[in-house]
C-alpha cells in the first residue's frame, strides 16, 4: 500500500472520529445561556469592565469610581428543588435591589414551591448579555431586571413580553395603586412591558450641619444650589460644596436633569436635536461651574463613589438618585448618616425631576411567563413590597407604600420619591437611546475637561445625535 | 499520458494533490483540526464583513436591511474615527518608547548573575501575569486624586498632585504608563532570551580590540539583537493597537474622548449602543488599519 492510500485511510479515520465526537457533544443538554446567533465583530472584546455605575449599586469597599467587580456573571447555587421541580431563572444587576431580591427569593419558594435561580451581572455588561440571550431565543431567563435608559431598546426590540393582561388582572399587584407616571415608566406606545422595581428620582442630598454652618437654606433653585455650594466650599479647604460624580454616563444624566429644569429638551417633535439651545448651554455651564466646588475625584466618580464620599467626608450638597438613601442613612456605611437629609431636586425656569429606577419584566423568549409574572407579583404586590424595602431595596413607586405613615416616618425619603413620581420625566424610549446617551456623555466629558468649549461641545453633540437619528430613519 | 509512479494512480501531474505537502499523509490526518480552525476563524470574519454592510441593530430585530458602504461612510470616514486612530497610534508608539529602552536595559542588567537576580526577575514578570482588568482597577485606585496613594505621597512631599485621569494629556500618559508597567516584563524576557543566544565571539573580539562596555553594546550587541527588537516592536505594536480592557477600566475612553482608542469605539458602538452593523464596520476598519503591521511581522519572521 502506497503512502498516499495509507494517508487517506488514516485521514478518513480521523474524520470519522471527529464527527463522532461532535455528534456526542451536540447530544448533551446545555445549561448555560448561549449567545445570540448574531455574529459579533471580529475584534469583540470580553464583556468586562464596568465604567459608570447606575444609581443604587452597592457601594464598594474603597471609594472608587468603578465598581470593584468585573467578574463574569455570578450564579447563586440553584435553590433546593421545589416540589414538582418547578423553577424560574431571574437576572439581577449589582446593587441593593439585587441583594434584596436574593434575600427574599427563598420566601417566594417557600410560598409557591417554585425554585428561584438567580444570575447576577455587573451593570455595564448586564444589558448586552440579556439582550443577546433574548434575541437569540435562548429561553435562559424568566425575569430580568433592567435600567430605564435601555428600556426602549428592549421593548422596541421585542425582548420583553407584554404585561398588560397580568397587571390589570392582578388584585395582589393592584395596578391602580401605581401612580400614572410610574406606570408609564415601563410602557411603550401605551403597552406595558415592564413594571417599576424601584423609583429613584433625583433628589438633593444635603448635610444639615454644613448648611447650618454656612448659613444657607436648603436650595430650591439651581441658582440657590450653586450659591450654597460656593458658600459651603469657602468654609474650609477640606470641605466641599458639591459632589455629583460626572463619570460617563452619569454626566449625561445630570446634564439632562438640568436641561429639563431650564425648559430644554434633547430634540423637538420632528427629532431635530435641540441641544444647542440656551437651556442646554446653561445646563452644561452649570455642571462645569459646580465642579469648582467639588472634590477632584468628582470628574471620574460614579454613583457608588459619590455616595461613599458624601457619607464619609465633608461635602455639603449632592444630586443623587433616591436609591442611595439606604446607603447614606446606614451608620455602618456612612459616617455622616445622622446629619444627612433629602429634598426635591432644584428647579430652573421650570420644575422637572428626572425619574430613574430599575424596571423588572419577563423576557419574550421565556417559556415560563406565568411563573415569571408570579414572582414579580409576589415581590412587588401590596402584601410584600414593604419587605423588599426592609431588605434594603430602594422603594418602588407604589402610592400606598409611599404614603404609609409609619413607613414615611422610618424612611424620610418617601415624600421626595412621591414628589418625583408625580412630576417625573424619563429618558426617551427609542431603541437608539443608548447610542445617543453615549454621544452625550462623550461630548460632555470633553466640555468638562476643557477639551472643547460649551458651544463647540454642544454643537458636536448635536452633530452626533443627527447622525444617529438619520441612520435610524427619524431624520431625513 | 506518461507512466506514473506506483501508488500515485489517479494523481494528475502538477495538480493540488501532487504538491509535496498535500501528498504528505500528515496533512490529511490533521484535516479535521485545520478545517475546524478554518471554519471557526473564517466564519466570524466573513459574517462580520457581511454585517458591516447591513443595518443590523439588536433593538430592531427583523428590520435589518442592506446598506452597502453606508456604515463605513457614517462611522469610518469622519473625524471621530480619525481621532480614535490617532489615540491608538499615540498609545502604541508611546508604549514602545517606554517599553523597548527600559525592557532592554533591564534585560542587560539581568543578563548577568547577581544576588537575588531570580527574585528580581520574578518581581518584574509578575505584572505580566495579572489580567488587564485587575491592573486597571488597581491603578484607578492608585491614581484617585482623593484617596490614591500617589497623590497623597506627592502632597506629603509638597509637590503638585494632579488629577491623573481627569486631564486629557495625563489620562493618555497614564494609559501608556500602566500598559507599559504591565508589559515591560514580556519585553525584558524577549530581550533576555535574545541576549542569552547571542554568539560570544564577536563580543569577545571587540573587547580584545579595546572596545568599552558601551561601545560593545552599541556596535556589537545591539546590531545582533536587531531581529529580536523588530519582532518585539511589532508584537507590542499589534497588542497595543488592540488594547481594550485596560482602557475601559482605567478611563472608559475619557475624559471625553481623550483615551478612546479604536477597539473601545468598536465595543461602545456594538455593545453599548447595540448597533451591530456599525460596530462590524468599525471592526473591519480596525482590521484594515492593523493589516500592514501583520504583513510586516510575517515578512520579518520569514526573513
Amino acid at each position: 500500500m502506497g503512502p498516499l492510500r495509507s494517508g487517506w485511510r488514516a485521514g478518513a479515520l480521523a474524520w470519522l472520529a471527529t464527527l463522532a465526537l461532535m455528534g456526542c457533544a451536540a447530544a448533551q443538554p446545555t445549561t448555560a445561556p448561549t449567545a445570540a446567533p448574531t455574529s459579533v465583530p471580529a475584534t469583540t472584546a470580553p464583556s468586562a469592565a464596568p465604567t459608570s455605575v447606575r444609581a443604587s449599586t452597592a457601594p464598594t469597599a474603597a471609594s472608587t469610581s468603578t465598581p470593584a467587580t468585573t467578574a463574569p456573571a455570578t450564579t447563586s447555587a440553584p435553590a433546593p428543588s421545589a416540589a414538582g421541580g418547578r423553577s424560574i431563572s431571574v437576572v439581577v444587576v449589582d446593587g441593593p435591589s439585587a441583594e434584596a431580591i436574593k434575600a427574599l427569593a427563598p420566601d417566594f419558594t417557600a410560598a409557591t414551591g417554585i425554585a428561584v435561580n438567580i444570575t447576577q451581572f455587573d451593570y455595564d455588561s448586564a444589558h448586552q448579555k440579556m439582550l443577546l440571550s433574548i434575541q437569540g431565543k435562548a429561553a435562559a431567563y424568566d425575569v430580568i431586571q433592567l435600567d430605564q435608559p435601555f428600556f426602549g431598546a428592549f421593548a422596541s426590540g421585542g425582548a420583553l413580553a407584554p404585561l398588560d393582561a397580568y397587571v390589570t388582572g392582578s388584585s395582589a399587584y393592584d395596578w391602580s395603586d401605581i401612580p400614572a407616571s410610574i406606570q408609564q415608566y415601563g410602557q411603550l406606545d401605551g403597552k406595558t412591558y415592564a413594571v417599576d422595581l424601584s423609583s429613584e428620582p433625583y433628589v438633593v442630598t444635603y448635610r444639615k450641619d454644613l448648611l447650618q454652618r454656612a448659613g444657607v437654606a436648603v436650595p430650591t433653585t439651581w441658582d440657590e444650589y450653586k450659591a450654597a455650594a460656593q458658600k459651603i466650599r469657602a468654609l474650609a479647604p477640606d470641605i466641599y460644596g458639591h459632589s455629583t460624580g460626572v463619570k460617563p454616563a452619569r454626566n449625561a444624566w445630570f446634564w439632562i436633569q438640568t436641561l429639563w429644569s431650564y425648559g430644554g429638551d434633547l430634540w423637538d417633535s420632528n427629532y431635530n436635536p435641540t441641544v444647542t439651545s440656551d437651556a442646554a448651554k446653561t445646563a452644561a455651564q452649570l455642571q462645569k461651574d459646580l465642579l469648582m466646588f467639588a472634590p477632584a475625584s468628582t470628574v471620574t466618580n460614579g454613583g457608588d463613589a459619590t455616595a461613599d464620599l458624601f457619607g464619609n467626608t465633608d461635602i455639603g450638597l449632592a444630586i443623587q438618585y433616591a436609591g442611595y438613601y439606604s446607603t447614606l442613612t446606614d451608620a455602618t456605611k456612612s459616617k455622616n448618616a445622622a446629619n444627612i437629609a433629602f429634598a426635591p431636586v432644584p428647579a430652573g425656569s421650570t420644575s422637572a425631576t428626572e425619574l430613574q429606577g430599575w424596571l423588572i419584566g419577563v423576557p419574550s423568549d421565556s417559556t415560563k411567563k406565568d411563573q415569571g409574572w408570579q414572582f414579580i407579583e409576589w415581590l412587588l404586590g401590596k402584601a410584600n413590597v414593604a419587605k423588599l424595602v426592609s431588605a434594603g431595596a430602594p422603594a418602588p413607586g407604589r402610592t400606598s407604600l409611599l404614603q404609609d405613615p409609619s413607613l414615611s416616618q422610618k424612611y424620610t425619603i418617601f415624600p421626595a420619591i412621591l414628589a418625583g413620581a408625580q412630576n417625573g420625566r424619563t429618558f426617551p424610549t427609542i431603541p437608539e437611546y443608548p447610542q445617543i446617551q453615549d454621544a452625550i456623555a462623550t461630548r460632555l466629558g470633553e466640555i468638562l475637561s476643557n477639551q472643547s468649549t460649551v458651544d463647540a461641545g454642544l454643537h458636536a453633540m448635536s452633530d452626533d445625535m443627527t447622525t444617529i437619528l438619520k441612520d435610524a430613519g427619524y431624520l431625513k | 499520458m506518461g507512466s506514473s509512479a506506483p501508488g500515485t494512480a489517479g494523481v494528475r501531474a502538477g495538480g493540488f494533490l501532487s504538491r509535496p505537502g498535500v501528498r504528505n499523509p500528515g496533512f490529511w490526518m490533521a484535516a479535521p483540526a485545520w478545517l475546524l480552525i478554518l471554519v471557526v476563524g473564517l466564519v466570524p470574519i466573513v459574517t462580520t464583513v457581511f454585517l458591516s454592510t447591513t443595518s443590523e441593530h439588536l433593538a430592531r430585530p427583523g428590520q435589518t436591511r442592506f446598506v452597502g458602504l453606508g456604515n463605513f461612510v457614517s462611522q469610518v470616514f469622519n473625524g471621530d474615527f480619525v481621532h480614535a486612530v490617532w489615540i491608538t497610534v499615540l498609545i502604541a508608539v508611546g508604549g514602545l518608547l517606554l517599553q523597548v529602552p527600559v525592557g532592554l536595559g533591564l534585560a542587560t542588567l539581568l543578563a548577568r548573575q547577581f544576588r537575588f537576580d531570580r527574585l528580581v526577575r520574578s518581581a518584574l514578570l509578575t505584572p505580566m501575569m495579572l489580567t488587564p482588568v485587575a491592573v486597571g482597577l488597581m491603578w484607578s485606585l492608585l491614581l484617585n486624586p482623593d484617596i490614591g496613594i500617589l497623590d497623597q505621597a506627592l502632597t506629603a512631599l509638597g509637590l503638585p498632585a494632579p488629577n491623573w485621569l481627569a486631564d486629557p494629556g495625563l489620562a493618555l500618559a497614564s494609559v501608556v504608563v500602566v500598559s507599559s508597567w504591565q508589559n515591560i516584563g514580556f519585553v525584558m524576557l524577549m530581550f533576555l532570551a535574545g541576549l542569552a543566544n547571542l554568539p560570544r565571539d564577536p563580543i569577545e573580539a571587540a573587547q580584545i580590540d579595546g572596545a568599552g562596555r558601551w561601545q560593545v553594546f552599541r556596535y556589537v550587541t545591539l546590531p545582533m539583537l536587531a531581529p529580536i527588537v523588530i519582532v518585539v516592536v511589532l508584537i507590542r505594536l499589534i497588542d497595543a493597537a488592540k488594547m481594550f480592557d485596560l482602557v475601559l477600566i482605567l478611563t472608559g475612553g475619557g475624559p471625553g474622548s481623550a483615551t478612546e482608542n479604536l477597539n473601545l469605539v468598536v465595543y461602545k458602538t456594538a455593545f453599548q449602543g447595540f448597533a451591530i452593523g456599525q460596530g462590524a464596520a468599525l471592526a473591519v476598519a480596525l482590521a484594515i488599519v492593523l493589516a500592514p503591521l501583520y504583513v510586516l511581522w510575517r515578512r520579518v519572521t520569514r526573513a
